[in-house]
């Protein structure tokens, strides 16, 4: 065998210059390269200006050729550069802030090189013309349009011009052979960076690249002819790199798949390669990566990824975008651009993530904590100091996870930890979900008094004293069931600063202005009330000047089905509530500890405990404790409300439970007179007074398992009043209802507080067939005439507790208009208060004085001995003030005729309607224990009553006699509990037509009004009332001739000649007073609703009153 | 009929150097050569070397006259000086490729596409040795054939008949772009002078293949480790862009593994490589070409091969007939010629008969006739012993001292009987001269000397050698 000179294998029977074959492929590719598999430097014999282009294409041919997908050659090195410049033109779009396209026309770039006047550029022009049209075939010249060409302006440019890579008419895209290696950092799809020394080839990039590659390739008409290489170099990717799932995804494709990604459009133009339109990774695709957020809460198509901020191989098994992570990436601590902002970590690309700063405030809030309370979560507390942590959670963190997720387990760890390591070093260790059952754990070391570093993930632990209250923390299923109030409370210095809002998940509620009652006192904490109504939440935030951190109530998930139902007697003086479940026994309103509704956080002395107890509600009241029902009604609000604005209860007012039992502040107002006032804003107090209530009640419900909509709730009015104050409150009752409870309207049930107890005592007692029931409140007194179980007739007038220790007819206030008994007592009272240092006490007993309103002192009065205080002290019978009254003979002359009249005015109605004087005669109402002042002994009171039905009926009682009833301990009691037994709608007008006025004693056919008007009252009307009421007292006077007053209660002579003396003067002006008070609520055209008997003795009882002081004294 | 020769680059001079040595050891081309060589490193040693070489032939044949009556066949083919044998190349002396392009006054866009086809490198290498092995380059820079006066001038002197050679290696630079570069104008390029005739000539061309190494060095912009890579890449382009323009295309090169490595010189005058056999094949392909029929319509395509496996140092004997046929006796009458002027005392040789017969006196043997011949003579020897020590070695002749008929490797003289024969190797040769005399007394000096030799030396190698 001969030698030949040549590079390859083949024929050697050549001899001298003989005649071969042409160099062909196969030739070509037999050359022996054994340099081949470790070139690095480029490959630059291309006769060509083209030669650039001829090289990729080569290339992809030599690595086809080798069979080896993944080598390390220069041939492997251009088709992996050609591969990042394909992929930065599909990702172009999240890389426009560092790279640009520039548009070489062919036509147009060749035209201005071929015309140019320098010789150079034309040559260039001429040349690269003639190698296009010589060479066309070859590359597809013929077909190229343009060249469109990376431009890099990005942090590491070299140049003015870094031109990274083109498309090109024979392998779709080349790359330069200059080395960008440089900005490799700067582009990179996952792990693989761009024009780097470790290359990729097509398989191992990002899958959705990969396949959209494969879109490109079908959709692209003769793709095999036109790019033979990049076909075969696809074949091989296709068999040798891809994965059986990413084979079946390819084989999905078809020529139209490709409409999936959109054009990319370069203004003007849209990148083609001989006039296919490339495309762009569609704007919403999403990234798969292992680091996406695991979320149930956010919805939204590109989730952010939550990425490690420490390097380590813990994570180098969960893919990243487009490869696994590293062991050297890792997530900057704080990045400040808006999250979508963002560029991945390495990989550079724009997409969501999240690092340690977005979840984690930069303040750690350390709250001193003497409530224990388990119902609010304060992440797994790790070393139980006393103190709590509001969690240092940012807004971002529930934009993705439920305060519900934030007290689980992540990864069979606490979500969130909370490690007091040392005292001034507290370290706060957040797992956040992501996919695959992994998570990503966030660590921050609050030091107290640090600086603040996000940068470096440095935080500072800083000490607040406030407390926040919730009212009341129950979970609601539907928005509009929910009534919140919330309230913040911190020294007044410090109110400005600190703040809530409240977040259901990501959003943060709109409430109403929090309201604040001392804005000015600075003497007092102060208390920032919030309002929310008919949202929920289930995060607080707490804003504390420049720091922030949440508050998790664990809010009560309650849905019972018991039915409750209240009564509440909404009194002139006290007001009192029974409530009954499920039709069972009645009990008085109670509520905590296990029902409490105002759940306190935070720090609370003695003093802001006491706020919360006079300005919104107490924690506990019932039986045996300070606060309980009975109590006063009254109304209490900050002294800056505005009724013209919007005023909401338990913010603005609320129920002041410690009224008369504790000091009030100066920026609040009490109002007591709700019943009955004639103020024009007196319904919107009332409206507040009963929403207070209502809000309590519902809270009551809920918290013991009830059901808000099967609530009943029982509300009673007196039958004298007018149908207008009637309906004016039944519709604030019924409103209220609807609110906040939204059951049927007919739950909501009005009663008369003149039946009601009729209803009790026609239960609680036996054979009491035939009854009258008299309830004696504070302003009126209702009676009931029943037979046979049967209300027959009903009257109600207004004389009662508050025409012995009221006012009454006083128009202009002063310390001298104040009842005389209140007077005579008052030095005793304020002594025994003094003598034990009943400071708050006496300062109530002062603040009263100071008003002059005598029911309030006497509501005082009476009040002291169920006092807690008082209790405590077991001074409760040195200040019964009805027990001093029943030992003081001088007065008693006034309970003698109070009693009296009462009975006889009653007689000569049942007279009149031709009835049986009574069997029995049950007495309820707060005032009717001024009759056990006249006497204690039932039996005396009986002889007494049965006397005068004698005396007026003019025959014997018969034998069965006459048994009163009393509930001596809480007559009050008497008219809920009536209520409950028998919870009956009974509406005004049905009432109002068994109602009786009993005008006079002029004879039997015209004894009771009928039809007739205010109107129709003359002076002749108002002179027979008088005739009426001398007649009576003669009575009363006459009486004590066959019953001792002396002997039978005590009542001393002296006071019996000044009675005499006092009583019979000035009756005709009372009478016209009584009247005139009447007319301020009634028209001309309204019927007579009341008898006038009463209105002269309301007057001669308070003239006897004063004279027996001043005879006294 | 002349054979236009462009030789590109490097091995274009070193291959043009060969041809003029073989041509002037008398191997027989029938056609005149015109040499061009194409390279804008107008200091590249093998340039020089090869230019001064051909202008001392020129000078020697200027001297000659052949007749039919003339026997003499050293330097016996014309060839033809034009513009120094040089096509200038121009503004590519002191600038940069990218100052060559007017890049920085080009529009954005154009710009771009240049930073894409050439790396920055490229857009700053200077040019001045050339284009270090970067065609691409040459492939804009080389593209001014037809604007040059002298190109035109060349082409004006093209005829019927004519034909053009072009000599180039692939992996180079220069050789490389300018090649396809040439042959596209050649073929394509209407506005030439005479472009009826060129544009359908007889065309062929060498491609010569590695055959040689480089030492490595980092720095450099020419890797033989690239070599092959690069040959792989340019074939390929050949294959797809030139076959169809071409009559004859010669294709030689050698297996480099075994081969020696070469200093590395990017270019410049310390670019002077060793001859090798490969250039003298090439040599000898352009022989074949000038010697070979006009063009057919379709593409010959030429290898060369030896008769023997012999890979260490060829000799005559490892060649096949034919080429034996074309070299052997003119090379080796030659280097009688040159192995008797190299030895002999030019006071002893004015005394000889042959010298007094022609009046060959002292001042002839001191003339620029007799210094040119002794120049070629030396690169001759130059050239052979270069060849010899290359790999793959072609060392025909022995060096070390051995009688002047044992010079002929792997060939043993004959030993006559005739007495003569029986003469020390100087004094046979100068009764040969004497003897030769005798027949030739006509014409110049330098006619009646080189006739002389020429057939003296050719009685020698007949009667010892048996050429």
């Amino acid at each position: 065998m001969a030698k030949v000179f040549r590079l390859y294998k083949g024929n050697n029977n050549i001899q001298d210059w003989g005649a071969s074959v042409p160099y062909g492929s196969k030739a070509i590719g037999d050359i022996e390269d054994p340099n081949a598999a470790s070139v690095k430097k480029e490959i630059t014999s291309i006769p060509s200006p083209f030669a650039r282009i001829d090289l990729v294409k080569t290339a992809y041919k030599e690595v086809v050729k080798s069979g080896e997908l993944h080598g390390n050659t220069i041939f492997h090195k251009m088709v992996s550069d050609s591969l990042d410049v394909a992929q930065i033109f599909f990702n172009l779009p999240k890389l426009s802030d560092r790279v640009e396209v520039i548009v070489w026309n062919v036509e147009q770039e060749l035209r201005a090189l071929e015309q140019n006047s320098s010789d150079g550029q034309r040559r260039v022009g001429e040349t690269l013309r003639m190698f296009m049209d010589q060479d066309g075939a070859t590359y597809n010249f013929d077909r190229m349009n343009s060249v469109y060409l990376l431009h890099y302006f990005g942090q590491y440019r070299q140049t003015q011009l870094d031109i990274i890579g083109a498309t090109s008419p024979a392998t779709l895209f080349f790359s330069s052979a200059n080395d960008f290696s440089y900005l490799s950092d700067d582009i990179r799809f996952g792990k693989d960076k761009v024009f780097d020394t470790k290359l990729s080839s097509l398989d191992q990039r990002d899958e959705l690249f990969v396949i959209f590659y494969f879109a490109y390739q079908k959709a692209y008409p003769n793709f095999a002819r036109l790019f033979p290489e990049v076909n075969e170099y696809m074949d091989l990717v296709y068999r040798s790199g891809l994965t059986p799932k990413q084979k079946d995804k390819v084989d999905s494709l078809n020529a139209y798949s490709i409409n999936d990604y959109p054009e990319l459009i370069i203004n003007p133009n849209k990148v083609e390669i001989n006039g296919v339109f490339y495309r762009q990774c569609p704007e919403n695709a999403k990234v798969k990566s292992g680091f996406e957020i695991k979320t149930k809460v956010a919805k939204e198509e590109k989730l952010p990824l939550v990425l490690p901020i420490e390097s380590g191989t813990i994570y180098t098994n969960v893919y990243y975008v487009s490869d696994n992570w590293e062991s050297t990436n890792k997530a900057p601590f704080f990045d400040p651009k808006p999250i979508e902002e963002r560029r991945l970590p390495k990989a550079n690309e724009m997409y969501p993530y999240l690092t340690v700063g977005d979840f984690l405030e930069d303040a750690l809030i350390r709250v001193i904590n003497i409530n224990t309370a388990d119902d609010a979560f304060f992440g797994k507390f790790i070393q139980n100091s006393s103190y709590r942590y509001l969690l240092p959670l940012k807004d971002t963190f529930f934009r993705y996870f439920t305060a519900q997720e934030l007290q689980g387990k992540v990864g069979g760890q606490p979500m969130i930890e909370i490690k007091e390591v040392l005292s001034d070093n507290v370290r706060v260790t957040l797992r956040i979900p992501i996919q695959g059952n992994r998570y990503i754990e966030y660590t921050r070391q609050y030091i107290e008094n640090g600086d603040i570093r996000p940068e470096q993930n440095k935080g500072t632990l800083i000490e607040r004293e406030f407390s926040i209250g919730l009212l009341s923390n129950i979970l609601y299923e539907n928005e509009k069931d929910a009534y919140y109030r919330a309230y913040i409370m911190c020294e007044f210095e410090d109110k400005d600063n600190l703040n809530l809002s409240f977040k259901k998940g990501e959003t943060t509620l709109s409430v109403p202005e929090p309201v604040i009652r001392n804005n000015d006192d600075g003497r007092y904490q102060s208390c920032k009330s919030y309002i929310i109504e008919q949202q929920t939440f289930d995060i607080i935030k707490v804003e504390c000047e420049d720091y922030s951190g949440v508050l998790i109530p664990v809010m009560q998930r309650k849905s019972g089905n018991d039915q409750f139902t209240f009564a509440i007697d909404f009194g002139t003086t006290n007001s009192h509530i029974e409530y009954s479940v499920n039709q069972g026994a009645s009990e008085p309103f109670s509520m905590g500890p296990q029902d409490a509704m105002l759940k306190l956080w935070g720090y609370l002395d003695n003093v802001s405990k006491y706020i919360y107890d006079y300005d919104v509600l107490p924690d506990i009241i019932g039986e045996n404790t300070l606060f309980k029902f009975p109590m006063r009604t009254a109304l209490c609000r900050a002294s800056t409300t505005n009724w013209n604005k919007a005023v909401y209860p338990l913010a603005h007012t609320n129920i002041p439970f410690p009224y008369e039992k504790k000091r009030g502040y100066e920026y609040d107002r009490v109002i007591t007179d709700l019943k009955w006032s004639n103020d024009p804003d007196n319904t919107k107090r009332i409206k507040n007074f009963i929403e207070s209530l209502f809000i309590i009640l519902r809270s009551k419900v809920l918290l013991c398992n009830g059901s808000l909509p099967h609530t009943k709730i029982v509300w009673f009015y007196p039958i004298s009043m007018v149908e207008n104050r009637y309906n004016s409150f039944s519709d604030v009752w019924t409103k209220a209802y609807e609110k906040y409870f939204g059951g049927d309207k007919r739950n909501i049930i009005p009663m008369t507080e003149s039946v009601a107890p009729y209803e009790h005592y026609r239960n609680a007692e036996a054979n009491v067939g035939n009854i009258v029931t008299i309830d004696i409140g504070g302003g009126t007194t209702d009676i009931v005439l029943a037979k046979d179980g049967i209300v027959n007739n009903i009257t109600s007038f207004h004389f009662a507790a508050d025409s012995i220790f009221g006012d009454p007819y006083i128009s202009n206030r002063n310390p001298g208009s104040v009842n005389k008994i209140l007077r005579q007592y008052e030095n005793t009272i304020k002594a025994i208060l003094e003598d034990n240092s009943l400071s708050d006490l006496l300062d109530i007993l002062e603040q009263h004085k100071k008003s002059c309103i005598s029911s309030n002192i006497a509501s005082f009065y009476f009040s002291l001995k169920d006092n807690n205080e008082i209790v405590d002290k077991r001074l409760s019978d040195n200040v019964d003030f009805n027990n001093m009254l029943l030992l003081d003979s001088n007065y008693k002359i006034v309970f003698i005729i109070f009693y009296a009249a009462i009975m006889y005015h009653l007689a000569h109605i049942m007279k009149a309607k031709s009835l049986e004087m009574p069997r029995h005669i049950a007495f309820s109402g707060n005032g009717s224990k001024v009759i056990r002042v006249l006497s204690t002994n039932n039996a005396t009171l009986e002889k007494f009553t049965r006397k005068i039905f004698e005396k007026i009926y003019g025959e014997k009682y018969p034998e069965d006699g006459l048994t009163i009833l009393q509930n001596e301990n809480n007559p009050k009691e008497v008219t809920c509990k009536g209520g409950l037994s028998n919870p009956t709608y009974q509406e005004y007008e049905q009432m109002a037509s068994m109602k009786m006025v009993y005008k006079a004693v002029q004879g039997n056919e015209d004894a009771f009004v009928n039809g007739e008007t205010y109107k129709s009252i003359d002076e002749a009307y108002i002179q027979k009332t008088v005739e009426e009421a001398k007649t009576f007292i003669n009575f009363v006077f006459d009486m004590n001739r066959e019953f001792s007053y002396k002997n039978n209660f005590d009542s001393s002579e002296a006071s019996l000649m000044i009675a005499k003396n006092e009583c019979l003067r000035d009756l005709a002006t009372y009478t016209k007073n009584g009247l005139e008070v009447k007319r301020q609520e009634v028209s001309d055209n309204d019927v007579i609703e009341e008898t006038m008997f009463f209105y002269p003795i309301n007057g001669m009882l308070n003239a006897l009153i004063s004279a027996i002081y001043k005879k006294n004294n | 009929m002349k054979t236009f020769v462009f030789g590109i680059g490097g091995t274009g001079a070193r291959v043009l150097r060969s041809l003029t040595l073989l041509l002037a050891s008398g191997v027989e081309c029938k056609s005149d050569i015109v040499p061009i060589i194409i390279d804008p490193d107008m200091n590249n040693g093998d340039l020089t070397r090869t230019v001064s070489l051909m202008q001392r032939y020129v000078a020697i044949k200027e001297k000659l006259h052949f007749s039919s009556n003339t026997k003499n066949g050293f330097f016996g083919t014309e060839v033809v000086e034009k513009f120094n044998f040089r096509l200038p190349i121009k503004n590519s002396q002191d600038i940069t490729f990218k100052q060559f392009l007017d890049y920085d006054n080009m529009d954005y866009a154009s710009k771009a596409l240049m930073q894409m086809l050439y790396s920055t490198k490229n857009l700053s290498s200077d040019m001045v040795v050339g284009f270090k092995g970067n065609p691409n380059i040459g492939s804009i820079v080389l593209n001014q054939f037809s604007d040059t006066d002298e190109f035109s001038n060349i082409a004006n002197e093209f005829s019927q008949g004519d034909r053009i050679f072009i000599i180039s290696s692939i992996f180079g630079g220069t050789g490389a772009s300018g090649f396809p570069l040439l042959l596209k104008t050649l073929r394509t390029n209407g506005s030439i002078p005479n472009h009826g005739l060129i544009n359908s000539a007889t065309i062929g061309a060498v491609t010569v293949l590695p055959y040689f190494k480089v030492e490595q060095e980092e720095e450099s912009s020419i890797e033989s480790d690239t070599f092959m890579s690069k040959t792989r890449a340019a074939l390929s382009y050949y294959e797809k862009n030139i076959g169809n323009k071409i009559d004859t295309l010669y294709y030689i090169g050698d297996n480099t593994s075994s081969n020696k490595a070469y200093e590395n010189h990017e270019g410049g005058d310390e670019q002077q490589n060793k001859a090798h056999l490969i250039e003298m094949l090439s040599a000898l392909a352009v022989v074949d070409f000038a010697n070979g029929p006009e063009r057919t319509g379709s593409t010959v395509y030429k290898e060369f091969g030896l008769a023997s496996d012999n890979v260490a140092n060829v000799i005559f004997s490892d060649f096949a007939p034919e080429t034996n046929r074309i070299i052997r006796r003119p090379m080796t009458q030659f280097m009688f010629f040159t192995h008797y002027m190299s030895h002999i005392d030019v006071a002893k040789c004015i005394k000889q008969q042959w010298s007094r017969n022609y009046g060959l006196d002292k001042n002839f043997f001191g003339s620029d006739f007799i210094t040119d011949i002794r120049y070629v003579q030396e690169e001759y020897v130059n050239w052979l012993k270069e060849m010899g020590t290359n790999r793959v070695g072609f060392a025909p002749f022995a060096w070390d001292n051995k009688s002047l008929f044992d010079i002929v490797n792997g060939v043993t003289p004959s030993r006559s009987v005739f007495s003569i024969f029986q003469k020390k190797d100087y004094e046979q040769f100068d009764v040969t001269l004497d003897k030769k005399h005798a027949s030739n007394a006509s014409g110049t000096k330098e006619q009646n000397f080189m006739e002389l030799f020429f057939q003296s030396t050719g009685d020698l190698v007949q009667n010892k050698l048996n050429f």
